[in-house]
């Protein structure tokens, strides 16, 4: 095991039970921090997550990593869209997450046998407050990883159960250390740096994909909801001002792909994030336009008008299960949830 | 826009403060030339008229509801003239453009009514229906007890007289039953939107002179004291122009 298992949401659950495609939104929207693991055989595919984007993905057998990141990420939704693996999802607590990620994205202090390092300074200046610390012990055998946060030392795992193991007293750390046997990396950082830290986001393979078309779509719905939102008659010229200062006050990433002209959007830009990304940035602008409509109209009438536009609108696309699944985030009870 | 619209709530209130200080300053003793008062209360009218008119012409005029607007402005003009006429010039008829402007509002109700629920595709429910007509039928026996039966038995009026009297307090009672169904229709459709408060003024402004005009003319047979029914109109009007003001701050974003 690559990182180690948090508490199980679930553990070895067939992938013909899991529906891969909310499972993903899921984690995008919930800002999830943990791992998420599918099996084949002996072969492991685990997903670090942290803020809900992907981080590092190893796919490995016993010891031997066999494929990387995006390729890795492509094997678990190529298996779990086949129906054959086993899928497991762990909740990782963030300080162990940290330490976790200082090992990935961050040189190392210290890197070479075991024995020609002195295992006690480094073990006083790793409980030092304000910086996260992560050693990684390879005794070929077995790889060890001890995980310290902020003047804390927060147990170790070993890669071969992936099972973390309290060592309050830091009884094994010390005698691992002292062993001076293995090659050793000491990783150290101080939390205002991994702050700073720019992670990279993988993307769920073929799940994130045909985000065109799904912009395209949506810009219609928006469209869709301009034009019955102006034709009912009355207040139409404030109406579309309000949707026009609300695009115009909007900073997501919608602004880069779609423009307004004359109260109308166009699709304008090549939408390169993933479709979750894209759906939740359109249906917070159309959380934002229908509240400060409602602020005009009243929430009754303006929920009502949603509903009519939603409704017409789902007719259209109810035959694509693709489009209706983005579009149920789009509803208007979920639009509710939508941002807080 | 928001500072302009205070400055307006300012300049309204400031102003019908001081109709109704000089108009109760012979209780306390102070003998004024009557005019003061009146002209000052023309002024105040004016004033008001003016106001209402600069925010009218910011209403998108490509809307259907402009048109209702419009006939309330157009009330609230043929108002002005009649006290003009009836101040100035002392022209018993000017009473009668009073009747017209009531007919305006009544108008301008009307129309709000036809294209909200025109637009909207709205109808009322069969209780809200139920509900307007009992209504209606309750203000209906309050007006015959109230005035059109004292008016018709009344022998000492003339026949001309009767049907003026007789017009005029069947004009409120539309009035008031078109009020009733603007009233109805907006707070159940747009309860808490900007567009609902709009027309809680307006609706209840209108129906606050067509309820004072009963009140004064049938039930306080003598009221001229201190002209309380003319300030109870000014007031009226002062709120249907803080209306137009509110749907001309509306139209900017």
């Amino acid at each position: 095991m690559k990182f180690p298992k948090g508490k199980p949401i679930y553990e070895d659950t067939p992938s013909a039970l899991i529906n891969v495609k909310e499972l993903v939104a899921w984690i995008h929207m919930e800002k999830f921090n943990g791992v998420l693991e599918g099996k084949v055989g002996d072969i492991t595919t685990q997903i670090l997550i942290t803020d809900g984007d992907p981080r590092k993905a190893f796919t490995f057998t016993d010891d031997t990593i066999l494929v990387q990141d995006d390729e890795a990420i492509e094997t678990f939704v190529t298996d779990a869209m086949m129906r054959v693996s086993s899928i497991s999802l762990y909740v990782l607590e963030d300080e162990i997450i940290k330490s976790l990620l200082i090992r990935l994205f961050i040189n190392p202090v210290l890197s070479g046998d075991a024995k020609i390092f002195d295992s006690m300074g480094m073990i006083e200046k790793l409980m030092e407050r304000g910086q996260i610390g992560h050693i990684f012990l390879d005794f070929n055998t077995e790889k060890l990883h001890f995980l310290f946060y902020d003047g804390r030392y927060l147990g170790y795992y070993s890669e071969k159960d992936g099972k973390m193991r309290q060592d309050e007293d830091k009884i094994n750390l010390i005698n691992y250390l002292n062993s001076k046997l293995g090659f050793l990396m000491l990783h150290i950082v101080s939390l205002k740096d991994l702050e700073d830290l720019k992670l990279p986001s993988l993307r769920f393979g073929e799940i994130e994909r045909n985000t065109e078309f799904i912009a395209e779509i949506l810009t219609s719905f928006l469209n869709y909801m301009v034009k019955t939102y102006t034709g009912v008659g009355i207040y139409s010229e404030k109406i579309r001002k309000i949707i026009e200062k609300i695009y115009n006050e909007h900073s997501g990433i919608v602004k880069d792909i779609i423009t307004m002209n004359n109260g109308e959007f166009l699709l304008n830009g090549n939408p390169n994030m993933s479709w979750y990304e894209l759906v939740s940035d359109f249906a917070i602008l159309i959380k934002n336009i229908n509240l400060e409509i409602s602020k005009l109209w009243g929430k009754k009438m303006s929920d009502q008008k949603y509903i009519d536009v939603y409704k017409d609108f789902y007719e259209r696309i109810k035959s694509s299960p693709e489009m209706s699944q983005v579009f149920s985030y789009l509803n208007p009870e979920n639009l509710e949830r939508v941002g807080g | 826009m928001k500072d302009k619209v205070r400055l307006v709530e300012v300049l309204f209130f400031g102003g019908l403060l001081f109709v109704i200080l000089f108009s109760i300053l012979p209780l306390f003793n102070v003998s004024l030339p009557e005019s003061i008062p009146n002209i000052l209360y023309l002024l105040v009218e004016f004033l008001a008229f003016i106001v209402a008119l600069i925010f009218f012409f910011k209403i998108d005029r490509k809307q259907k509801l402009w048109l209702g607007w419009f006939f309330v402005l157009l009330g609230f003009f043929i108002y002005l003239l009649s006290d003009f006429l009836g101040i100035f010039f002392k022209l018993e008829n000017a009473q009668m453009l009073k009747l017209v402007s009531f007919i305006l509002n009544f108008v301008a109700l009307l129309l709000f009514i036809i294209f909200i629920s025109n637009s909207l595709r709205v109808r009322l429910s069969f209780n809200e229906n139920f509900l307007l007509v009992i209504n209606a039928i309750l203000l209906f026996v309050l007006i015959l007890q109230v005035g059109i039966l004292p008016t018709l038995l009344n022998r000492s009026m003339l026949l001309e007289d009767k049907i003026i009297n007789i017009l005029f307090l069947l004009g409120d009672y539309m009035l008031l039953v078109v009020f009733m169904i603007l009233f109805l229709t907006i707070t159940t459709h747009f309860w808490g939107g900007e567009i609902a408060k709009n027309y809680y003024l307006l609706t209840l402004s209108i129906a606050l002179l067509s309820i004072s005009n009963l009140i004064f003319s049938y039930i306080l047979g003598s009221y001229e004291l201190f002209k309380i029914d003319r300030i109870i109109y000014l007031g009226g009007y002062m709120i249907i122009a803080y209306s137009i003001v509110k749907e001309g701050a509306l139209q900017e974003v």
